[in-house]
């Protein structure tokens, strides 16, 4: 988990070049008396003294003054700008590690239980090698049901680990939602058998299709299907529903209602936290690993959807979740946004430059939807590419036509050779940049996000090599 | 559930206050074994009702327990005077210093974190207990 390679925040360095408290004393310590001298000994001639003279030196200090102090109040009010900066980013990382600690402790926590019942039951069998062959069998099977918990339980914690650091290998294409719905609905009606549980299906004979990891789709709706399972009462009904909202391209939904227990209204908020299991008193404790839901947040949030909860004390729970259809023509963004929050979600400052226009990718619709996600945009003309000298600065993506963007490529390139933006990016402390094109038919999306997904997911970096040198333009 | 042998009654009652019904099993099985009568909860109210009304010699308290957390049992029955002299042993997953001194503080008499080893238990009980 310990990513060297996370850039610091944008101001936090480089230091002022000189502390500007102390040459202001220095001004007023060196500059006041020395003046005063310099006025006395210019304006006093002959035993005389000479006004003219006197104003007009005057009139000069105030002037260097006034523009020392002005200076020097843009290098303080610098100063505690980045100051301010720099212990955001203290606490922002004193937090991160709070969290991390906490993590742990209930990961070891949650680890100590199911090994304790293999080691009880193993000492226990060497122990007392008499005990009849029913209760050692017995034994035996507990210490096989626990170490698979163990497992499942190693699993979930990497499984989320990886996903809240964002190295997880997403294998994002075109999907369908009903095809992740009816599976974990048929794996399901295979889990608790005993409780004779009725699992109805109620979708759309065909819904949009959505851009996301078919796997990762399915392991979220198999955990809320799953856990609507585990808290039914027997022989109840659990109804899995699904359907369209709004259109062009409009959102999925899908939903898992049981008739459980409920959920009591103050205890809602810890539901998606981590190893967080709802206990009825007098219960027996559920069994799974408690991050069941934490992991089907982060799935559904990574694909940009939501997931909420509805339900009353008693009355059952509704499960319901909200996910973004996929649509040819937004194909290109929806996947562009996607790898961006990854790579934010890691903890890259990022800004993005994007440059150009087309007709298919309005460059301006993507900025404002990258600035929803918390986004530094810079659109820019070719004019002033060398912005991507921004500590933190991650990608441009030129959103443009083949054509335009080769132009671009040139422009680029040609301010490289004159020195005007460094040939190697990593020479720029914390930068690394990219230029992407997207061709105007934006059929080659795939390939676009096998690039970023490789960047982005490339060990110990947040981006990438200079894609610039790897493809010199056409002439070169 | 303790069976009722009469080499039993020679040894004294002990109280198993844990919610996870495996670890249960082997605490109950190991004291069987060795011939200590026994009760179980899952439940730390629970917990404190029998040990009350039964006053068993030793409890094992698991930390986290439904109804009440084994560390307010504890306290509970160390400042009841008529409950003077039960041992009190914490059975836990939380393993760090802060949580044994957060058990000694009240006023537990042994700390064992999870995963611990039953023939130690056992032991450590016998030498509290003042069984060879």
């Amino acid at each position: 988990m310990g990513d060297s390679s996370v850039a610091p925040p944008e101001g936090a360095a480089p230091p002022a070049p000189f502390p500007p408290r102390a040459c202001g004393s220095l001004v007023v310590a060196v500059g006041l008396p020395l003046s005063g001298l310099l006025w006395f000994g210019a304006a006093w001639e002959d035993g005389r003294f000479l006004p003219y003279a006197s104003l007009l030196i005057l009139g000069i200090l105030l002037v260097v003054t006034a523009v020392l102090a002005r200076r020097l109040r843009s290098a303080v009010e610098e100063s505690d700008r980045r100051n301010v900066a720099a212990e955001a980013s203290v606490q922002r990382l004193q937090e991160m590690d709070r969290l991390k600690s906490d993590f742990l402790a209930s990961v070891s926590h949650e680890l100590r239980t199911p090994l304790t019942s293999v080691r009880s039951f193993s000492e226990i069998l060497l122990n007392y090698p008499d005990e009849d062959l029913e209760t050692r069998t017995r034994f035996l099977k507990i210490i096989n049901e626990e170490s698979q918990r163990l497992t499942n339980l190693i699993n979930d914690v990497l499984d989320l680990a990886k996903i809240e650091a964002g190295r997880i290998a997403w294998n994002m294409s075109v999907c369908l939602l009903e095809e992740a719905i009816d599976r974990s609905v048929e794996v399901a009606k295979g889990l608790e058998p005993e409780k004779e549980i009725r699992i109805v299906l109620d979708r759309p004979e065909a819904m949009p299709a959505l851009f996301g990891d078919r796997d990762r789709l399915l392991q979220a709706c198999l955990n809320l299907i799953g856990n609507a399972v585990k808290f039914s009462p027997p022989k109840s009904e659990i109804l899995v529903r699904a359907g369209v909202e709004g259109t062009e391209p409009g959102r999925l939904w899908f939903s898992v209602t049981d008739q459980g227990p409920g959920i009591p209204a103050a205890l809602k908020d810890r539901l998606f936290r981590k190893f967080e299991q709802i206990q009825e008193s007098g219960a027996p404790k559920p069994s799974g690993t408690g991050l069941g839901l934490a992991i089907s947040r982060e799935i559904v949030e990574a694909h940009g959807g939501t997931i909420e909860v509805d339900s009353e004390e008693g009355k059952g729970t509704t499960f319901r979740v909200i996910l973004p259809a996929w649509k040819r023509d937004t194909e290109f963004r929806t996947s562009m946004e996607f790898w961006i929050r990854q790579s934010v979600r890691r903890g890259y400052p990022l800004s993005v430059l994007v440059l150009g226009s087309d007709e298919a990718t309005d460059p301006v619709d993507f900025s404002k939807r990258l600035k929803a996600l918390m986004i530094h945009t810079v659109r820019s003309s070719l004019d002033n590419v060398v912005l991507h000298e921004r500590p933190g600065f991650v990608a441009v993506f030129i959103l443009a036509s083949l054509f335009a963007a080769e132009r671009i490529r040139e422009r680029v390139l040609d301010r490289i050779r004159k020195g005007e933006m460094p040939a190697d990016p990593t020479s720029v402390p914390n930068c690394r940049w990219a230029v992407e094109e997207h061709p105007k038919d934006g059929a080659d999306v795939g390939t676009l996000s096998a690039i970023l997904s490789k960047r982005l997911q490339a060990p110990g970096a947040g981006m990438p090599a200079n894609a610039i040198r790897e493809s010199p333009a056409k002439g070169e | 559930m303790p069976d009722s042998a009469p080499a039993e009654a020679l040894r004294p009652l002990i109280l198993i206050a844990e919610d996870d019904p495996n670890i249960r099993e082997a605490l109950a099985f190991v004291l069987r074994r060795e011939r200590f009568p026994f009760l179980e909860t899952d439940d730390g109210l629970e917990a404190l009702r029998l040990l009350r009304e039964k006053r068993p010699a030793l409890a094992f308290l698991d930390v986290m327990l439904p109804g009440m957390d084994g560390i307010t049992v504890c306290e509970t029955v160390k400042k009841d005077p008529a409950l003077q002299g039960i041992r009190i042993v914490f059975l836990t997953a939380m393993g760090q210093t802060i949580d044994f001194q957060r058990g000694y503080r009240a006023g537990a008499d042994a700390y064992f974190s999870k995963p611990f080893s039953p023939g130690g238990l056992i032991q450590k009980v016998k030498n509290m207990l003042g069984i060879s």
